[in-house]
């Protein structure tokens, strides 16, 4: 018994030695080329030493003043994701996109329909009745992502150290299919700092009542 | 005998077809006929003050909603503008109706029915999607109006394009509308079918252009200004906004066009086939044919910019000597700059507008003038905006010496307007 017990604390000591396995923290700029800040930019992080995300919390996508918010959302595979109605109208949600395509019927104020993202990918969303109405959710296999805020920064804490692919994704970047990657080599542990300049195609106009 | 309705035949061939659609195999639960939530409303508590000559509503040559008093001075108006009731039914998932009876104090029969319509509307399935739609209901053309009562979003009243579709361009038809996008660009295409808008044009040539926010009906008549002597023994003195006089249906269809960048463009025609020769109790058939371009574009975040531009002829009456009685040429444009601020906004407006009389002096309908409007919107909270606004306009129109006023005009009007919404 104590035997194992030496051998486990051994391997459990070697673990946190080796390289790769302390933890990072990597924040992440993005701005156009003008150096604009861009914001709802979707930061994902694949570590060669893996990390599969774990739901936590809750997922809300509202429907408020006709308009869906957040305008983009991360949520991890698996995620049951709400959909409240904070309007005085009926909303009727889908998507078609091959990630989850799913019908909400229309729903009225108060209620909140969910959906369980399943698979990872990008989820537009739209509205029957209200065509102005566009969000996305950005359905991540990682455990490492986070959304730019105002500023086009996000910081995703605690990676494992070693080489990792980084992913932006951003629903108007002109990328294909919106996505632009790299290879970075993080260190064991400390403050990592990456930028990108991605190139976005215009919102479009949509009618503002 | 359908004839023979009236106004209930409108609302006869809406829910025969919303009722056909309830008929197809649905789910009940997307089923709403009466819930609170099936109905809506808007209520226009309005104060307005105006100068200069008569308004049209009370037979005059004006071109605002409100006018000065005899003298030309400023005259103060309250009134309820507006009581409009919605039904919006929902039958399934992808057929709804919406049925908009509304009290105008203007108009009579007051209320009255102002839309009734039916809605497919599938939801997408890809890129590529599809609706269709029958009933009393306006096409497409306006970018001012948004809401469910057809009010006009950010100001009270307008533009001179506008509130001619309100008045003359609603009608009893049925349209279909394919959308696709390919390679971000959204390309989409409606085109309908109608009757009952033979009567389109007769504002427009008697009294001109307009700037106001009275919405025509299903049983209405628009007063006209005094006519000239030529033509007072043919029209009568006032209009019919809803009749089939040819029994030839009319058609019009719109291409729109939103590329991936912050601006969309449309064009639309509309052709009414009227032979400009069936008459009824004085109430005639135009021949009249329009094209509408709008552009809508954002700059930054907060600033919107909307503009349309029509042109368009309207005929009507037999060939003399000097042509038909009326021919007439009719062009107009605007230019909407919204700004956001907050959840309130603030907008400017211009108006340009022009008809050109192509037939013998016995009759002139020709006209030029512009107008300039400024409006703040204050959100009060979800039920309540607050509006006011400002307008000036200048008009020249020979055929007011009919009516004994001088043909130039100017005119100022300062209205407030609070919108219930509920």
């Amino acid at each position: 018994m104590k035997a194992q017990l030496a051998i486990l604390s051994a391997i459990a000591l070697l673990v946190a030695l080796s390289p790769g396995a302390r933890a990072a923290d990597l924040t992440v700029s993005v701005r156009t080329a003008a150096g604009k800040p861009v914001a709802d930019a979707v930061i994902m992080v694949y570590p060669q030493a893996g990390g599969a995300p774990r739901p936590s919390g809750t997922y809300r996508m509202t429907q408020h003043h006709m308009m869906f918010d957040p305008f983009v959302m991360v949520a991890p595979v698996g995620a049951e994701v709400s959909f409240p109605n904070l309007d005085t109208v009926r909303h009727h949600v889908y998507s078609f996109s091959p990630t989850k395509p799913f019908e909400l019927k229309l729903y009225a104020k108060g209620e909140a329909p969910s959906v369980k993202m399943d698979k990872a990918g990008i989820v537009a969303l739209g509205c029957n009745i209200h065509d102005a109405m566009v969000a996305f959710i950005r359905v991540v296999d990682t455990a490492y992502a986070a959304k730019t805020d105002a500023q086009g920064k996000a910081t995703i804490h605690d990676l494992p150290g070693g080489v990792a692919s980084l992913r932006v994704w951003h629903p108007y970047s002109k990328a294909k299919a919106g996505e632009t990657a790299r290879a970075i080599n993080l260190a064991r542990d400390g403050a990592a700092a990456e930028g990108f300049t991605l190139e976005l195609r215009a919102a479009p106009e949509m009618k503002h009542y | 005998m359908i004839r023979r309705l009236g106004p209930c035949r409108f609302l006869a061939v809406a829910l025969s077809f919303g009722f056909l659609g309830a008929g197809a195999p649905a789910a009940h639960a997307e089923m709403d006929l009466f819930s609170r939530r099936a109905f809506a409303g808007v209520v226009d508590l309005r104060l307005a003050t105006a100068d200069g000559e008569k308004t049209f509503v009370d037979g005059g040559f004006g071109k605002l909603r409100y006018g000065g008093d005899r003298s030309g001075d400023w005259r103060v108006k309250a009134q309820v503008a507006d009581v409009a009731l919605i039904w919006k039914p929902q039958f399934s998932g992808a057929f709804s109706g919406l049925v908009d009876v509304e009290a105008q104090p203007e108009q009579r029969p007051s209320p009255d029915l102002v839309q009734s319509f039916v809605v497919f509307k599938p939801v997408p399935k890809s890129d590529f999607r599809y609706s269709a739609r029958a009933g009393l209901y306006w096409p497409e053309i306006s970018l001012e109006h948004g809401g469910p009562a057809w009010t006009v979003a950010e100001t009270i009243t307008p533009s001179a394009i506008n509130a001619w579709v309100g008045e003359e361009v609603k009608v009893l038809g049925a349209e279909a509308h394919v959308q696709n996008r390919f390679g971000g660009h959204e390309i989409g295409l409606t085109a309908g079918v109608f009757t009952d808008d033979d009567t389109s044009g007769t504002l427009l040539s008697f009294r001109g252009w307009a700037l106001h926010d009275i919405k025509s009906t299903a049983a209405d008549r628009f007063p006209l200004p005094t006519l000239s002597p030529y033509m007072r023994t043919k029209q009568a003195p006032d209009t019919r906004s809803r009749r089939e006089l040819d029994n030839e249906a009319g058609w019009y269809a719109r291409l729109e066009w939103r590329p991936p960048a912050p601006f969309s463009l449309n064009a639309f025609y509309y052709d009414n086939r009227g032979d400009g020769v069936s008459v009824i109790n004085k109430q005639w058939s135009w021949d009249t044919k329009f094209w509408n371009f709008g552009a809508a574009a954002r700059v930054g975040d907060k600033l919107h910019l909307s503009s349309q531009l029509m042109f368009g002829r309207t005929i009507m009456g037999f060939p003399s000597a000097t042509g038909r009685w009326v021919d007439m040429k009719f062009a107009s444009a605007y230019l909407l700059a919204t700004r956001e601020i907050g959840e309130d906004s603030v907008s400017g407006r211009f108006d340009w507008f022009e008809t050109k009389d192509l037939t013998t002096p016995q009759d002139n309908a020709n006209e030029d003038g512009w107008s300039a409007l400024a409006a703040y919107r204050h959100r009060l909270n979800e039920h309540l905006n607050l509006f006011v606004e400002a307008t000036h306009i200048e008009s020249a129109r020979p055929g007011r010496l009919y009516g004994a006023v001088p043909a130039e005009q100017n005119q100022n009007q300062l209205q407030a307007s609070l919108r219930i919404s509920f």
